[in-house]
C-alpha cells in the first residue's frame, strides 16, 4: 500500500506526522532538542521545493510519500482519486492523508512575523510550536501507521 | 493516450478545447450559443466537482480526452500528476495535461464568475458563452498543437 500525506499549509506540520511514519523523524513524544527541530525545518524546506517526495518504507512495508501544493485539500483528494481511477488503481491500494487547519494560533503569527521581516522572532514561535505539536503528531502516526487513522476530514 | 485539459474552474475554457478536440465543434468557424449549451460540462459543473476529472470522450485516433478545474493552482495537475503517476508506477508518457488558461478572456472570468461563483447564471451564462465564441480562435490554436503532438508521436 501506499499512504500519501498531503499538505497545504505554509508550515506543512502533517507532513511532519508523514516524517514520523517512515522513520525519518523520531516517534518520541518527549520535547524536541534544537537539532532535531532544524531537521523539520530542513525537511519543510525539501518539501515545499519538491513537491511530491518519497519518504520510506515503514514496517509493514507501506511506501510513504509527502505531497505539498498551495491548493485545496478537496480539489487534491478528488484529483488524486479520479487520476488514479483513470488507471484502474483500487482505493484499497493507497491512502490519503489531509487534516485541515494544521496551523496553530502561533504558526500563522510566525508566517506573519516572518512576512515582516521579523525572521528571529518567526522561528522561535514556530520551534514553540513544533515542540507542542510534535507529541500529537507522533500520536497521528501511529494511528496512521496501524490503519486506524484515515485522517482525511474534507 | 490521454490528454486532460485543465482550466481554473473545468467548466468553460477546457470543456471548449476537449469539445474543439472530439470534433463536437466546428473546426473552421465560430460556434454559436447554442452549440456551446448543448455541450456537455459546459457552464454546469460545481464547486464539489473541483479536481475530478471527467471524461469527455474518445477522438478519431483512440485517445481519450478528459477535462479538469483546479482553481488557480495548475501545478497540482501539471507537476502533482507526473509525481503521482511515477509513485504508482503509471508510465508518464501514457497522458498530457494542457493548460487552457492562457487563452481565456476578461468576459469569460467574468462570467464565470457571476454563473458559478454568484450562482447568477441567467446573466453569467451568456457572458461567458460570448467570451467563449471570442476566444474559440485561440482554443483550437492550443487544441491543434495537441494533436500535431499526438500525431508526432510513435
Amino acid at each position: 500500500m501506499k499512504v500519501i500525506y498531503f499538505s497545504n499549509a505554509y508550515y506543512p506540520v502533517l507532513l511532519i506526522a508523514g516524517a514520523i511514519h517512515s522513520s525519518l523523524l523520531p516517534a518520541d513524544k518527549k520535547l524536541l532538542t534544537a537539532s532535531k527541530i532544524d531537521k523539520i525545518y530542513k525537511l519543510w524546506k525539501k518539501l515545499k521545493e519538491k513537491n511530491f517526495l518519497f519518504l520510506g518504507i515503514d514496517e509493514s512495508g507501506n511506501h510513504v510519500f509527502s505531497m505539498h501544493y498551495n491548493c485545496k485539500i478537496g480539489l487534491a483528494k478528488r484529483l488524486v482519486e479520479s487520476f488514479l481511477a483513470m488507471y484502474n488503481v483500487k482505493p484499497e491500494e493507497y491512502r490519503f492523508i489531509t487534516f485541515e487547519k494544521e496551523e496553530n494560533f502561533l504558526l500563522k503569527l510566525g508566517r506573519f512575523c516572518g512576512k515582516i521581516g521579523l525572521k528571529a522572532v518567526e522561528r522561535g514561535l514556530v520551534q514553540n510550536s513544533v515542540q507542542k505539536i510534535y507529541p500529537w503528531m507522533v500520536a497521528l502516526a501511529e494511528r496512521c501507521a496501524a490503519g486506524k487513522e484515515s485522517g482525511v476530514n474534507s | 493516450m490521454k490528454v486532460i485539459y485543465h482550466c481554473y474552474g473545468g467548466t468553460h475554457s477546457s470543456v471548449l478545447a476537449a469539445a474543439s478536440h472530439l470534433n463536437l465543434l466546428p473546426a473552421g468557424k465560430k460556434p454559436d450559443r447554442k452549440m456551446l449549451k448543448c455541450l456537455p460540462f459546459f457552464d454546469k459543473q460545481l464547486k464539489k466537482d473541483l479536481g475530478r476529472i471527467f471524461f469527455l470522450g474518445r477522438d478519431d485516433q483512440g485517445h481519450d480526452i478528459f477535462i479538469v478545474g483546479r482553481l488557480d493552482c495548475p501545478e497540482v495537475v501539471e507537476k502533482g500528476l507526473h509525481d503521482l503517476a511515477k509513485a504508482f508506477s503509471i508510465p508518464v508518457e501514457d497522458f498530457i495535461t494542457v493548460n487552457v488558461m492562457p487563452c481565456v478572456s476578461s468576459s469569460m472570468k467574468v462570467g464565470g464568475f457571476l454563473s458559478r461563483a454568484m450562482g447568477i447564471v441567467g446573466l453569467g451564462r451568456p457572458i461567458v458563452a460570448w467570451g467563449g465564441i471570442n476566444a474559440y480562435r485561440r482554443v483550437t490554436a492550443i487544441v491543434q498543437k495537441v494533436k500535431e503532438k499526438l500525431g508526432a508521436l510513435p
